[in-house]
């Protein structure tokens, strides 16, 4: 996906009637798509608080953490994981929600032996070429994809409104504009 | 007081010395004369080549942990006690500081307890990956960590673990593990069986990649084999994916679990290790290849390039079986003899099941005239074919050539294998004719590889309990012997063989197969005659009708052979329908031996000893093969040398010349004349 400028590109085109639910901030955009119904932008909404919730599943209680990104899905886990985020001490646990490869290379030569990084979101590249002695081998670090917490509309009603309070609609054909923490793209209307 | 030993040092990159060392006494450590010593081959191998995240300075000691007798008290330790010394170089000697010292169980075997360092590898990649006793797991890789994870894991209750190797060439080790099974990558079923625990213990990117693609959903996988490259794709996305966890496992690491889960781990596994070595759940001492000190250099040329081996390490001192208690028993196993086979037709295929059922050998390439006979045989196998003879013999892998080809093609065959320098096996007879076969036998005489040839009468229970009898003097020294080897061989056999895969008339041919049932047959009861009195032959008379097939060779054969004061009587024929087949009897004026077909001693006195069979091996085609590697790894001559088979050509070539003159023949004449004719 892009942004800025030019309209959004996808890697499939987007289907009539269906919306692309994107997560935003500086990094590596990436989302889902699902059909435009009613409730389309709650349930997107949700999913984006199951991941969260399902990635500061994987923090036990009293270890500091960092999460890379600053869209929803970061936002949300900062909701999740004020005391963590809190500590100010160095970060065993670090978890990526951009799926940037920098950011991914970034965590794994950041983290102390045992830690641990949360790959939140879906990664951009297939392979990371990473430092497996150095990094992984020697300072036995974890690297996992996070147990998936079926998304349900009610699970965190706060949580879910907040999150529709900050999503920007982007209507078709339009560029998607800078700052925000998602985005719902509606797919061209059918010729 | 000081004391002098030796030690293994690298003074540099690639090149091994046993350097002399002084050591003294030092407070709380104590004096261990060391038996044994072992390698962790995948680090000791890295840092040999240099290869990346393993530099080290030099010069350097290698080792890995080491067994041996304390020379004085110290405390907790009394002389003379049987101790192992974890994480040790490869020293004779040692001060070691006691808490790296461990009491070896009585039980136990010394290699196994050598081994501690790599033991604790294991089990903290086990612990890292969250290994509940009893989980099924797959292990990528087949070196000397990987065999320890998978039989600790096995030792803790699993009854199903998947090896997954790049190649068969450690696929002998775990032959003797009924849990475990062993996939190659390349393999249909790879892949195909997945488990939610995968140990890779490779070190390689393809390793990696191997694991994952292995992995269920949810899996784990441990990176317990240290990376050798700066950096290696990581398949990030498949981990997000299918919610995989990759965990890295260094063995430096073990006190930083410890500390964050609150027990002290490196006392529990160690005592865990020593409890399963020492109650027998646990050994890996029969993977271990042992070198003196001053094959030194030869241990780390074959850790860089010998993938058959899997564990290596030194001993210091020969073996002494009494050093720790009656029941330890201190093995040297030998890696197997790694065997290229020349011929895919019908006997090439039946070697190659051989080769299976062996636990010394490992069939590794082939080669045929035929590439379809060669493909078959590999689709079969799963070994590698060659394009050509040379291929084959360059091949460093290859360390022996079993030769399964027409009799007319052993000499130039081979003369090339011993001019390569490999290990020789031959499917008999020697050659197709006594010139060749005397070729052959002084080429092997000068050369520093064995040579050998394929009889395995001479392992057959029957006639391994013979020799018993004449050894022990119960037969008396043998007065004759009588037997008869008939057997009814259909038309199709001289256009194919039994099993018909290669079509071709070479044995129909004298000038190629060198006759008939004579050769192709008798030869076996003549060796095992000749074998049994010790003794070569004087003289020969033969009479032989001519085969229906071919009227080139012979369908039946009466040989008379006199052996010194032995006369012995054969006949041969290939076409007599119905049994009995084979017979064949020796006696002597103690007690008469009944070999075939079936096994009968009966004793001119009333000998209160009872020759029956004994356990023996029951597959007399793998015994011959793991009898000929045991000659080439340790050195001594083969059970069945070029000689004595040049001999047998002798007394065969002597049947046919006494059968067209119809007057005796001496092998000796024969055998002068073809000498003086080269």
């Amino acid at each position: 996906m892009r942004r800025g400028a030019e309209p959004i590109t996808f890697r499939d085109p987007l289907p009539a009637d269906h919306v692309a639910f994107v997560n935003g901030g500086t990094g590596t955009m990436w989302g889902f798509v699902s059909p435009a119904d009613d409730d389309a932008d709650r349930l997107a909404a949700s999913a984006f608080v199951a991941i969260a919730q399902a990635s500061a599943a994987t923090v036990p209680a009293g270890t500091p953490v960092t999460v890379m990104g600053d869209g929803l899905l970061a936002y949300l886990l900062r909701h999740l994981l004020p005391d963590a985020l809190a500590t100010g001490a160095e970060p065993s646990v670090i978890i990526d929600t951009t799926g940037s490869p920098p950011a991914i290379h970034e965590a794994v030569a950041t983290l102390p032996r045992l830690g641990h990084l949360v790959l939140a979101a879906p990664p951009r590249d297939a392979n990371s070429y990473l430092a497996t002695y150095q990094d992984l081998h020697v300072r036995a670090l974890t690297v996992t994809g996070p147990k998936p917490i079926p998304a349900r509309i009610g699970a965190d009603d706060a949580a879910i409104d907040e999150a529709l309070r900050l999503l920007v609609r982007v209507a078709p054909g339009h560029t998607v504009p800078e700052g925000g923490v998602w985005y719902a793209i509606q797919s061209q209307e059918p010729a | 007081m000081e004391y002098h030993g030796q030690q293994i040092r690298w003074p540099k990159a690639g090149e091994t010395e046993v350097a002399t060392i002084t050591v003294q006494p030092r407070a709380e450590h104590a004096i261990v004369q060391l038996d044994l010593s072992v390698s962790n081959p995948g680090t000791e191998r890295a840092r040999y080549l240099r290869l990346p995240n393993a530099s080290i300075g030099f010069p350097h000691v290698p080792g890995s942990g080491a067994t041996g007798q304390v020379v004085e008290a110290v405390s907790g330790f009394q002389k003379g006690e049987l101790v192992t010394v974890r994480a040790w170089p490869h020293q004779s000697m040692a001060v070691a500081p006691v808490e790296r010292l461990r009491r070896v169980p009585q039980a136990a075997d010394p290699v196994d307890a050598a081994l501690w360092q790599l033991g604790l590898i294991a089990m903290h990649g086990l612990g890292m990956g969250g290994f509940p006793p009893g989980e099924p797991l797959t292990v990528v890789g087949a070196g000397l960590v990987g065999a320890m994870a998978r039989r600790v894991a096995i030792a803790r209750g699993t009854l199903e673990c998947t090896v997954v190797a790049a190649s068969t060439a450690k696929r002998w080790s775990v032959e003797n593990e009924p849990a475990a099974r062993f996939v190659t990558t390349d393999a249909a079923e790879f892949g195909q069986e997945r488990h939610r625990l995968v140990i890779d213990a490779t070190g390689t990117e393809a390793g990696l990649t191997a694991a994952v693609t292995v992995a269920a959903d949810d899996g784990r996988i441990v990176l317990l084999g240290s990376p050798r490259t700066p950096a290696a794709a990581v398949p990030v996305r498949e981990i997000y994916e299918r919610r995989l966890r990759l965990v890295g496992a260094h063995i430096d690491t073990l006190p930083d679990v410890s500390a964050a889960s609150g027990e002290d781990l490196m006392a529990r596994y160690t005592n865990e290790f020593f409890d399963l070595i020492g109650s027998g759940q646990l050994t890996a001492a029969d993977l271990m290849t042992f070198y003196t000190p001053g094959q030194a250099g030869v241990l780390y040329h074959q850790l860089a390039d010998d993938r058959c081996l899997v564990g290596a390490g030194i001993r210091w001192s020969r073996p002494t079986p009494t050093l720790n208690t009656p029941c330890a028993s201190i093995r040297e196993p030998e890696r197997p003899l790694r065997f290229g086979l020349v011929g895919c037709g019908d006997i090439g295929f039946r070697n190659a099941d051989t080769f299976s059922r062996s636990s010394r050998a490992i069939f590794v390439a082939c080669y045929d005239t035929d590439p379809a006979l060669a493909a078959a045989l590999a689709d079969r196998t799963g070994v590698r074919t060659t394009t050509s003879l040379t291929e084959l013999l360059g091949d460093p892998e290859v360390e022996a050539v079993l030769v399964a080809t027409p009799h007319d093609t052993h000499e130039q065959i081979a003369l090339a294998t011993l001019n390569a320098g490999k290990h020789l096996l031959l499917q008999k007879p020697l050659a197709a004719d006594l010139a060749a076969a005397q070729r052959i036998a002084r080429a092997a005489s000068r050369a520093s590889a064995t040579t050998s040839v394929l009889l395995p009468g001479r392992y057959e229970a029957a006639y391994r309990n013979a020799r018993r009898v004449r050894d022990a003097g119960l037969m008396g020294q043998p007065s004759a012997i009588v037997a008869t080897y008939l057997v009814d061989k259909p038309p199709s056999y001289y256009q194919g063989g039994y099993s018909m895969r290669s079509v071709s008339t070479w044995r129909m041919s004298k000038e190629r197969s060198g006759g008939g049932v004579l050769i192709m047959n008798l030869l076996h009861h003549l060796d095992m005659a000749q074998s049994l009195v010790r003794a070569g032959a004087d003289w020969v008379f033969a009479r032989t009708a001519t085969s229906p097939h071919s009227p080139e060779i012979e369908d039946i054969a009466s040989v008379m052979v006199g052996f010194g004061d032995v006369t012995a009587t054969f006949v041969a024929a290939a076409s007599v329908p119905g049994p009995p087949g084979e017979q064949f009897r020796v006696w002597g004026p103690a007690g008469h031996c009944v070999l075939l077909p079936d096994w009968q001693f009966t004793s001119a006195e009333d000998l209160n000893i009872d020759p029956r069979l004994r356990p023996e091996p029951d597959d007399p085609d793998a015994a011959a093969i793991n009898g000929f590697a045991d000659a080439v790894r340790s050195g001594r001559a083969p059970d069945v040398t070029a000689d004595e088979a040049l001999a047998i050509q002798a007394i065969i070539a002597a049947g046919y010349e006494s059968a067209r003159t119809g007057r005796p023949v001496a092998p000796r004449n024969l055998l002068e004349e073809e000498g003086n004719g080269a």
